[in-house]
């Protein structure tokens, strides 16, 4: 039994190797490129559309609504990392109902890949938002000691969110399988089905939490730029 | 644990991902969102502008009924009044064709009344000169025509002063034309001619000369005087005829029945009046 689907190696070539992570990752995104391209080849601006295009644009706006509600500002540019972290990570859970599919979400590198994503995506906003001292002078807040304090809270809440949707999904995995060798008929599948909403749950929570780290990155400044003007 | 070439990897894979699905998801699919919602909005706006457009027409159709209605009054009080005046006229009109009626009735009434009294007067001096001529001859064995002259010839000589005067001068000069003319409802005989032209000349209503007298006065018949003589030169006369008996009598009936008249009519008015009060 496999703790992580990186160890599951199918090529390997010196450093370059083709593990399950990557190789269902790419499933992943195959399905869902191509899946968006079928359904937005033939888009209608008209009050009738296909049911795919409806559902598409459902989840759409579902994802800027949350994103809105959270962060207060135009979701317009924040959409494609968000849309993209959930859709990828709820896709991903989704799937474990699959037989003989290793979740990429699983394995800590893939979590640790979107945590780095969202830990560079966080500065890069901000500065973005409000210029690189904009976004530093962040540190300093409330008061220049704080600093030390700031940039470790950083850095833990990445290693927090990388860890939590790898424990969370490696573990639904992991219970799965023991349970599948002491009780192999009805349980299992259960706590697959409740793997299910964990996976959604865990992928709306991952999506949220990088929209809150991005929010407060900018909105801080914001709210400084809403002080001067309101002093 | 970590393996950090599928970290990096997956990063890759990740940032592929956010291109390929901004390529290929959000950005069609925000556009067409954008789209429709402005195409919706338009169309919404479209239908306010045709709502407000129809509620003006709305309200330019009202008052256009209002006006109409306005005007439909006006004139319908128009025609009213014209027909209220045009019965008006129609009851004048009615009113004076029943005075005129009336008044034709009075009319014929009225002509009736003459013609009866003119019969009357016919009739009464046929009676009267009958019964004058029975009892004249009867009680004084006197010729009535005689009669009469002598009357008329009385009253010639009866005349005042001045009329004398009046009549002798007018006779003089209708003597110069011979027209002194005496007429008398009956035809005089020679010796009443001789007579009558015997006493004219001794009152010198005509002149001497003539040796019978008769040529210069002229005797005719008037069938008008019904019984009498007259006198005729030019415009004066003087006569005595039964003429002007019934000319009284005449006008004492038409006065008994014109008090009649007017005591009817008064009557009527009286219980018209009692009748509408």
């Amino acid at each position: 039994m496999n703790i992580s689907p990186d160890t599951v190696i199918y090529w390997q070539s010196g450093f370059f190797k083709l593990n399950a992570t990557i190789v269902f990752t790419w499933l992943i995104m195959a399905l869902l490129v191509g899946g968006s391209w079928l359904i937005t080849r033939r888009l209608s601006t008209d009050t009738h559309m296909s049911r795919w295009q409806n559902r598409l644009e459902a989840v759409i706006e579902m994802i800027q609504g949350q994103i809105e509600e959270i962060s207060r500002q135009p979701p317009g540019r924040y959409l494609p990392f968000i849309g993209t972290l959930f859709l990828f990570i709820v896709v991903s859970n989704i799937l474990t109902i699959v037989p003989w599919y290793h979740p990429p979400t699983g394995s800590l590198s893939t979590t640790t890949a979107l945590a780095l994503c969202v830990f560079v995506a966080v500065p890069v906003y901000g500065i973005a938002q409000g210029g690189v001292v904009g976004y530093l002078k962040n540190y300093l807040q409330p008061t220049p000691f704080m600093l030390p304090f700031n940039v470790i809270g950083e850095l833990s809440r990445t290693l927090a969110l990388a860890v939590r949707l790898f424990g969370n999904i490696m573990s639904g995995s992991i219970i799965g399988a023991i349970l599948l060798s002491v009780t192999p008929l009805f349980f299992p599948v259960v706590m697959q089905a409740l793997g299910l909403i964990t996976g959604v749950i865990q992928a709306y929570i991952f999506a949220i939490l990088a929209t809150i780290y991005i929010a407060s990155a900018t909105r801080a400044h914001q709210g400084e730029e809403s002080g001067r003007s309101d002093g | 644990m970590i393996d950090w070439f599928t970290v990096v990897a997956q990063v890759v894979n990740f940032l592929v991902l956010v291109y390929l699905l901004q390529r290929f998801l959000y950005a069609p699919i925000v556009r067409a969102m954008e789209t429709r919602e402005k195409r919706v909005l338009s169309r919404l706006e479209e239908a306010r502008q045709q709502r407000e457009e129809a509620e003006q027409e709305r309200a330019a159709y009202h008052q256009k009924r209002q006006e109409w209605e306005a005007q439909h009054d006006q004139m319908l009080n128009a025609a009213r009044k014209e027909a209220n005046e045009e019965r008006r006229r129609l009851l004048q009109e009615a009113r004076d064709e029943g005075d005129r009626l009336t008044q034709r009735w009075h009319e014929s009434l009225r002509r009736g009344k003459e013609e009866f009294l003119h019969h009357l007067r016919q009739r009464v001096s046929e009676q009267v000169l009958a019964v004058a001529r029975r009892v004249l001859t009867d009680l004084a064995d006197a010729d009535l025509e005689q009669r009469m002259v002598a009357v008329f010839l009385e009253r010639l000589r009866q005349l005042d002063e001045e009329r004398q005067e009046t009549l002798r001068a007018v006779a003089h000069a209708s003597q110069q034309q011979g027209q002194v003319i005496v007429q008398s409802a009956f035809p005089l005989s020679p010796g009443q001619q001789q007579h009558i032209a015997r006493s004219l000349r001794e009152q010198r209503f005509i002149g001497e000369n003539g040796e019978n007298g008769n040529s210069e006065v002229t005797f005719e018949t008037a069938a008008d005087l019904l019984c009498g003589v007259r006198l005729v030169p030019g415009n004066h006369e003087v006569s005595w005829c039964l003429q002007s008996y019934l000319e009284t009598l005449e006008r004492d009936i038409a006065r008994t029945f014109e008090e009649e008249e007017q005591q009817g009519e008064q009557q009527g008015e009286q219980q018209a009046e009692q009748q509408a009060a």
